[in-house]
């Protein structure tokens, strides 16, 4: 891998994130119903007068490239506007809600690996028992389960009838964590908190494992694959034949070869997780930035939508490009 | 070591630390944590007309009058109210209060803060939305340090003198002037038993106790002094049934707007405690009469034809309200008149009604919030059953309350309180501005105007009589009924009542350790 | 440059020209599959004829039903097989209508995106060049953008709506589509039959359709079993979070966010929908790995 590698992908990202900057403004603004005519509804009793009006106090009666030259200036600088609603600024309410959409993604990633490895290479060890039949049976169960539902199901289970675990918000709420860096479990960790550290990890486990759950079925299936596929190829016959203790075959070689599947997963899940935080967030009342999209869309607070909905996009690209850089570093079969 | 292993042993290590000192928790705090069913929008007393704003901020801030639970209006930061003649009432400030940032509440902080009220245009050109609330107040005008006298356009009882001292809290002059109020509504300052140390104000505000307060009302149950809590945590959780679940999992202490349907959940819990009262708030449903086709009186008074009142009480509310008939007047106004009929319940006069205005093909949307949701769903029910196409939208609070008031919904569902019975609601919801309806007659406008000031008891009751007269043929909106206040606690909790008017007042509130 | 759905990509999907024929028998050896696409098929006579199945009008209820159970639960009324919800409606009714919305969102959104993506992917893949290049950076902007926020967006702005719903998902959908068709084709071009109806002289757009095109074709349809249940399960996320159809249009999604605050005394509210929506796409997902397996044993999707 190569310098010229990396600026080659740095330019792409600052390039991608000029498209998704234009196509966020152009959404809307271009499309048929406007972000004023949204914030006042569809009746017949909005006049035209009323719009206007709206439209002059929001600046939306600028040009359209004058706009967009104040908005990507703005990207530039961190300013982002003000919110309508909260009469705040868009950055700083941007600022207080990434960490939980970060801590909550890492740890429904962390959630689908621990369940989701173990369980593809059972599977594969046990490939056509009774066993792998249940496990891929309920692997297509996980595929199919609606995250929304999954998540009321288990608040139900969980957080109502038997009353083991928190289902809503972070953290409890007589509990004012240090800020740190804004991920409650790290800060607890770093201040050595443990009634936080404790409060934040349970506040987790409900909408992580809602979160993750797609995922682990995702990451069962690539692991038993890879693993079904390596164990078929000639030096791990080999190694059976020599009496090499299973475990050094599974943990040695075959999962080792999956490995660059599941870095391709893990990138994708990330940046799904991202997309899947509006829901998971909104059903679990987590201060994410998620959450935020769907509470500034339902408020009609156009200012924070353009920059919540930015913010996603650009992360949701960050992690992309992660993932293929250190996939190049992993595989150097692949080139570019 | 290999670097494994010693990482393995970090770990280990941190999580021992960490849980171990768990086990030896500072002293316990008391908090106590309220959900709220929407965010709040501003830290400004004079710029809302929202319950869930008041509830928070009305603990940040004290006023010279407040409402106890049984609903009496005592005397808070005023020690002594005095009459000087027909239209000027005179305040007597306690002394030794201090604001948060220990400026001392004077009287000028006072008139400033209810000038920034009554005067048209104060708010930097803006008009503040309690304007309505304050009766005729005119001006408050400081006559020394602890003394202010509240001018009045026209006579009014002593009892709508206080009401009106209610509705507004006392701000910082020199802090406020300072600051400016950008940063007055980022760091408010008030002389409340809390004050403010974080706020997102979708999602949590956390209060903290201000060991300098003044004490509070002497009039209220429990006794003076600092806040018995360490902090109040105000959450919003819009989902009724997340807030009854987060009740019964002890992960919040007080919740309001319990669904009636919730109810039966909540009694058969130990740890909880269902509060209720007789309600204030009359839900109604309201028409910009402004626009067709709610211009005409007659297709409005089909529309009240068609709701069955009793059904909404009976099947929504388990009993748990009083329908209203649109009448224009609660059971605890001052003034009633047994001369209106109610409207009742005749879908077949409604369908013959709306035939007769040439509206039989109506079609309208009813805008509500989530509060409601039920309510108007409902309705809109029972008005497809009359053949009117009425279809329900949800927004939130905030994206609502601006395009209602600027007349740019059809019809709406909501509440206005009427906590202290005054016989002027009537005016309040339709009022311009701030009400929903747009409506404007100029003799109900006439008659709610003069009504107040007339000190023969008889002569103004009537006055008010006929001015309930003209809105109930006019019917700007139709009341339907009047929830129950229900709210729910902890059994920790204590000394909290509910409020009619649904206040959460934390001043003399309580909690027991876990 | 940015990675899409593992497999997706040209690497792991082996050609099954020849073995199509005897495909579709195979695929009855197959149980589950057989179990997906006869579930799927109920799913849509139901759809089809909810009006005829719906007991009741799925919008208008009685306040004095309310809150009934299912039966044959206690105070549950014969009359509602599934319960009423909380305006006293048929959930039953609610259900039927409810498979119509999921239905033809996830079948319009399979059509629409797997056609505008399916042609694309053929003419960029046959073609090559710049409209190849102009295409594909389209797709990868278009996948720079998380599937289900772009999607609330554009609902955001244009308003709840099945059409709407099929659009939007469309516009987020295509580049899986293009992505795979136009690697399968690269990879077919260069085959013998190819070059040996190139020359006999047959035009290039009938090698493109007919020749390539149903070569090709198995493995589309494998896609669009996934796509199929990934729109379902988007357009009832939408629903749930109010951007997807209008308030008077029963939708699953729908049903769920209003039966949420009953979760705990009319569980049924959220139950039914929930399980409608799980037994259809879990029947898709088995359908589309039946298929998978008839085609090609190999193939990953």
């Amino acid at each position: 891998m190569s310098l010229a590698f990396l600026i080659h992908r740095l330019v792409q990202l600052i390039v991608v994130t000029f498209v998704i900057a234009l196509t966020v403004f152009a959404v809307l603004r271009l499309t048929p119903g406007d972000p004023v005519e949204l914030m006042m509804g569809r009746d017949e009793a909005v006049t035209q007068a009323d719009i206007d009006r709206k439209r002059r106090a929001l600046g939306l009666d600028r040009p359209l490239h004058v706009q967009f030259i104040a908005f990507v200036g703005g990207l530039v600088t961190g300013d982002l506007g003000m919110s309508l609603v909260q009469q705040r600024p868009v950055a700083t309410l941007l600022r207080d809600r990434l960490p939980a959409t970060i801590e909550l993604a890492v740890a429904a990633m962390i959630v689908s690996f621990v369940i989701g490895i173990p369980v593809g290479v059972v599977a594969a060890l046990k490939q056509n028992s009774a066993v792998d039949r249940l496990i891929m049976s309920l692997n297509f169960v996980g595929l199919s389960l609606p995250s929304f539902w999954q998540g009321i199901m288990l608040i139900l289970l969980f957080g109502v009838v038997l009353g083991w675990l928190p289902s809503l918000g972070r953290i409890s709420f007589d509990l004012v964590p240090a800020r740190i860096t804004g991920l409650y479990t790290v800060d607890a960790l770093l201040t050595l908190d443990g009634r936080a550290l404790q409060s934040a990890l349970a506040h987790l486990v409900l909408p992580a494992l809602t979160a993750g759950t797609a995922y682990a079925a995702i990451i069962a299936r690539v692991v038993r694959s890879s693993m079904l596929e390596v164990m078929r190829q000639d030096y791990i016959r080999t190694a059976w034949s020599k009496g090499l203790r299973p475990r050094r075959i599974v943990f040695g070689h075959a999962l080792r070869n999956a490995l660059i599947p599941m870095i391709t997963i893990a990138g994708l899940e990330a940046g799904s997780l991202l997309s899947g935080s509006v829901v998971i967030e909104t059903v679990f009342s987590w201060p994410g930035l998620g959450r935020m999209v769907v509470q500034s869309i339902q408020g009609r607070d156009y200012a924070l939508v353009q920059g919540a909905v930015v913010l996603l996009c650009v992360l949701y690209v960050m992690i992309s490009l992660v993932v293929d850089v250190a996939y190049s570093i992993v595989d150097p079969r692949v080139r570019w | 070591m290999n670097l494994r292993s010693s990482m393995r042993l970090f770990v280990a290590a941190t999580l021992v630390v960490a849980f171990a000192a768990a086990g030896v928790a500072s002293a316990q705090e008391k908090v106590v944590r309220i959900a709220m069913s929407g965010p709040i929008t501003t830290f400004d007393p004079a710029n809302h007309r929202s319950r869930i704003n008041e509830n928070v901020i009305r603990n940040v801030f004290d006023s010279l009058v407040t409402v106890t639970p049984a609903g009496d209006t005592v005397l808070e930061m005023a020690e002594s109210v005095e009459q000087i003649d027909d239209t000027t009432w005179e305040f007597r400030i306690r002394d030794g209060i201090r604001f948060h940032n220990g400026d001392p509440l004077t009287a000028a902080d006072v008139a400033f803060s209810f000038n920034r009220v009554v005067v048209e245009g104060a708010m930097d050109g803006q008009t503040s939305p309690r304007k309505a609330l304050m009766g005729s107040l005119e001006r408050v005008e400081e006559v020394d340090p602890s003394t202010v006298r509240f001018h009045l356009a026209a006579p009014e009882s002593e009892l709508r003198v206080l009401t009106s001292a209610v509705f507004m809290q006392v701000m910082p002059k020199d802090y406020f002037e300072r600051v400016g109020i950008e940063e007055f509504v980022r760091n408010p300052v008030g002389a409340g038993p809390f004050r403010v140390v974080e706020a997102d104000f979708q999602e949590r505000i956390v209060l903290e106790r201000f060991d300098d307060y003044w004490g509070g009302a002497p009039d209220l149950a429990g006794e003076p002094g600092p806040a018995r809590l360490d902090r109040v945590v105000f959450l919003v959780v819009p989902d009724a049934s997340a807030r009854v679940a987060a009740l019964r999992a002890g992960d919040i202490d007080i919740i309001q707007d319990v669904l009636a349907d919730q109810i039966p959940v909540i009694e058969s819990d130990t740890n909880v405690v269902l509060k209720q009262q007789q309600g204030t708030n009359p839900v109604f449903l309201a028409f910009t009469v402004t626009q067709p086709p709610f211009d005409d009186p007659r297709v409005r008074r089909a529309i009240a034809h068609a709701i069955d009142y009793d059904l909404l009480v009976d099947a929504l509310f388990g009993g748990r309200a009083d329908a209203l008939y649109g009448l224009p007047y609660t059971w605890n106004s001052e003034v009633k008149h047994d001369g209106l009929e109610p409207l009742d319940y005749d879908p077949i006069a409604a369908m013959a009604m709306l035939r007769a205005a040439g509206s039989s093909n109506l079609a309208f949307t009813i805008d509500t919030i989530s509060t409601w949701r039920l309510v108007a769903e409902a309705v809109a029910q029972m008005l497809q059953d009359v053949g009117v196409d009425a279809q329900v939208r949800i927004w939130d609070q905030a994206a609502l309350t601006p395009a209602v008031q600027a007349g740019e919904r059809q019809a709406m569902v909501f509440t206005w309180g009427n906590a202290s019975g005054n016989p002027a609601w009537p005016q309040f919801p339709n009022a311009s501005g701030t009400g929903y309806t747009h409506w404007d007659d100029a003799e109900f406008r006439e008659l709610m105007q003069r009504a107040p000031g007339i000190v023969d008891r008889g002569e103004r009751e009537a006055v008010f009589r006929r001015a309930y007269e003209i809105h109930h043929e006019q019917l700007p909106l139709i009341t339907l009924l009047v929830p129950r206040a229900v709210e729910a606690t902890s059994a920790r909790v204590s000394g909290f009542e509910v409020h009619p008017g649904g206040r959460v007042n934390m001043h003399r509130v309580d909690i027991q350790p876990r | 440059m940015i990675e899409t759905v593992p497999g997706a990509g040209a690497q792991d999907v082996t050609s099954a020209h020849g073995r199509r024929r005897s495909s579709l028998r195979h695929l009855l050896g197959y149980p589950t599959a057989v179990f997906g696409l006869t579930v799927v098929l109920a799913f849509v006579l139901i759809a089809a004829f909810a009006p005829l199945i719906a007991p009741f009008d799925p919008n208008q209820g009685s306040l004095l039903r309310r809150l009934r159970p299912p039966v044959p639960l206690e105070r549950s009324l014969p009359a509602h097989l599934l319960g009423t919800d909380q305006l006293g409606r048929d959930v039953m009714s609610q259900m039927a209508f409810g498979a119509r919305v999921s239905l033809t969102v996830g079948i319009g959104v399979v059509a629409l995106s797997g056609l505008v993506g399916g042609l694309l992917g053929l003419v960029a893949g046959y073609f090559r060049g710049r409209t190849d290049t102009a295409l594909s950076r389209l797709a990868d902007w278009t996948l720079a953008f998380p599937y289900l926020i772009l999607a609330i967006l554009l609902m955001g702005v244009l308003g709840p709506g099945i059409l709407n719903l099929v659009i939007v998902l469309s516009i987020a959908g295509w580049p899986h589509f293009f992505r795979l068709l136009r690697a399968e084709v690269l990879v077919e071009r260069e085959k013998a039959y190819v070059e040996a109806a190139h020359a006999l002289g047959a035009a290039r757009w009938t090698v493109m359709f007919k020749h390539i095109a149903r070569n090709v074709a198995h493995t589309f349809f494998v896609l669009a079993t996934v796509r199929l249940g990934l729109a379902v399960l988007s357009e009832a996320g939408l629903s749930y979070l109010g951007f997807g159809v209008p308030p008077n249009v029963p939708a699953w999604g729908s049903m769920i966010a209003g039966g949420q605050n009953y979760v705990e005394t009319a569980w049924w509210l959220s139950a039914a929908p929930g399980l409608a929506i799980l037994l259809l796409v879990l029947s898709v997902n088995l359908l589309g790995e039946g298929l998978r397996d008839a085609f090609d044993p190999r193939m990953r999707l």
